[in-house]
């Protein structure tokens, strides 16, 4: 993870971490295009949790973003020998998972449901957000968070794809505006528009739980 | 319902709670096994033939061609390809038309229009008889869209090209469909000139106007058969008489001497 996404809720701007791991990224791009396929095992590793989390908060259905994720890279593994450096490969990567999930979302509309993956307990952000909800331990903790977990992944989905994708990529993945817009090919404005209605509508869903 | 604490997070707080769904660490190995499979299937399978359309569209986009000119470059390829890859490789090519309707064999089964044109540049007269003799000219459009692609190249300045069929299905079927009686007995009665004949049915052949006739020109053909032919009916020998008469020496003569012209004055005689 990168330093830029560790600040919460802020836009993100390419830094120069991001730049150094373009590069990196180029360089390995380079290997795999020049005839090493075991290099794009590198990328792969690299990517594969930040490319699954995306699909899953855009599905949540665990089992539609496993193999989705796994058709994201079967796709970039068969076109990166066209693929120009025009971009960062992790902006391209971002685009082909975006589509994906976006193409399977379109299809399954009418019979999609959660298939929701547990909400680590090692991680101090959401640990210090539940204890901010409630002072319940034990099983009874465990319950509320699966209930709110439920009331989230609802409110997400009331969303419409676009908007989804926008609030999952700047608030749960951290990308900035520049880097939304290139990989949804919007405007940024476009980009900051779709945020501020699809908050709107979360905080109207999610009201319960949050300060007002 | 779930009960709760008076709230003190945000929603960009609550939203981070999704960050924390993860897939445990045994998960990725399975992927990773998955994921191994089917990229060996991806190697292993072939593509679809229609997938290179795509990897041609890409690659034009890069070069900045704008789907237009994609489009017209397509149709182009397709059409100089279809002209000159499916055209038979013993296509004869002739300098002139002669030459190409002297190349049809007899022997072959040709068509009856071909033969009848080609008879037709041969000798003049025998096209009457085959024009009279057949039932409807409309016919031999039919029977000429079976004649072999031919090549006209030279003065004419054509290509071999899937219209060659057509082509030669105007040369074949031009005198049937052009000439009218007034036609035909201008034709037997010019002399045996090849060419003539040829060029005639060519322009005819070549502009669908051109077979078109002039009410002008088909009296003109009428008026001048019926003066060369003899004993064609009654009012023949008297035209032909008024015009032998005022053509007739004597009385050109005549009409010159009752004009005088001088240096300054013109005479008259009555």
């Amino acid at each position: 993870m990168t330093g830029a996404q560790k600040v919460l809720g802020k836009a993100v701007v390419a830094s120069p971490e991001r730049k150094e791991e373009a590069d990196a990224d180029a360089a390995v791009v380079r290997q795999v295009q020049a005839g090493d396929v075991a290099a794009f095992d590198r990328l792969v590793v690299k990517y594969r949790a930040r490319v699954y989390g995306v699909i899953y908060n855009l599905t949540s259905n665990r089992e539609d973003a496993s193999d989705l994720t796994q058709d994201v890279f079967i796709k970039a593994f068969q076109s990166i020998r066209r693929f120009q450096a025009q971009s960062s490969f992790f902006t391209w990567l971002y685009r082909i998972a975006i589509n994906s999930a976006l193409s399977h979302l379109r299809k399954s509309r009418m019979r999609s449901f959660f298939s929701l993956e547990r909400i680590g307990e090692g991680d101090p952000i959401s640990s210090e957000v539940i204890a901010a909800l409630t002072d319940k331990t034990g099983g009874e903790r465990d319950a509320y968070v699966r209930e709110l977990q439920d009331k989230l992944n609802e409110a997400m989905q009331k969303l419409s794809i676009s908007h989804r994708t926008v609030v999952t990529l700047f608030e749960i993945d951290g990308l900035g505006h520049q880097e939304i817009a290139e990989i949804m090919g919007c405007s940024i404005g476009t980009v900051r528009s779709r945020l501020h209605y699809a908050k709107q509508l979360l905080q109207a869903e999610l009201q319960p739980y949050i300060r007002r | 319902m779930i009960s709760h604490r008076d709230s003190q997070v945000t929603l960009e707080q609550l939203l981070r709670l999704k960050r924390a769904e993860r897939p445990p660490a045994e998960f990725w190995t399975q992927f990773e096994q998955e994921l191994r499979a089917k990229q060996l299937a991806a190697i292993v399978e072939k593509r679809p033939w229609f997938n290179g359309f795509g990897r041609l569209g890409s690659a034009l986009r890069h070069l900045g061609m704008p789907l237009g000119a994609v489009a017209a470059v397509s149709v182009a390829w397709l059409g100089l390809r279809e002209a000159y890859f499916s055209s038979p490789a013993s296509v004869p090519s002739m300098t002139s038309a002669t030459e190409a309707v002297r190349a049809f064999p007899a022997s072959v089964a040709a068509p009856s229009s071909a033969r009848v044109f080609a008879t037709t540049v041969q000798n003049p007269a025998a096209s009457t008889r085959h024009s009279e003799s057949r039932p409807s000219p409309v016919a031999s459009i039919a029977d000429a869209a079976l004649v072999p692609q031919v090549a006209f190249r030279g003065g004419d300045a054509l290509r071999v090209g899937t219209w060659a069929p057509s082509m030669a299905a105007n040369f074949a079927s031009g005198p049937a469909i052009s000439m009218t009686s007034g036609d035909r007995d201008l034709l037997s009665s010019l002399p045996a000139n090849h060419e003539a004949g040829l060029s005639l049915a060519h322009v005819r052949s070549t502009e669908p106007l051109a077979k078109m006739i002039s009410p002008a020109e088909e009296r003109r053909a009428w008026l001048l058969a019926e003066t060369v032919s003899p004993g064609a009916s009654d009012f023949a020998p008297r035209s032909r008489d008024r015009m032998i008469d005022s053509l007739s020496e004597d009385r050109l003569i005549e009409a010159v001497q009752n004009y005088g012209v001088d240096a300054n004055s013109i005479r008259f005689k009555f």
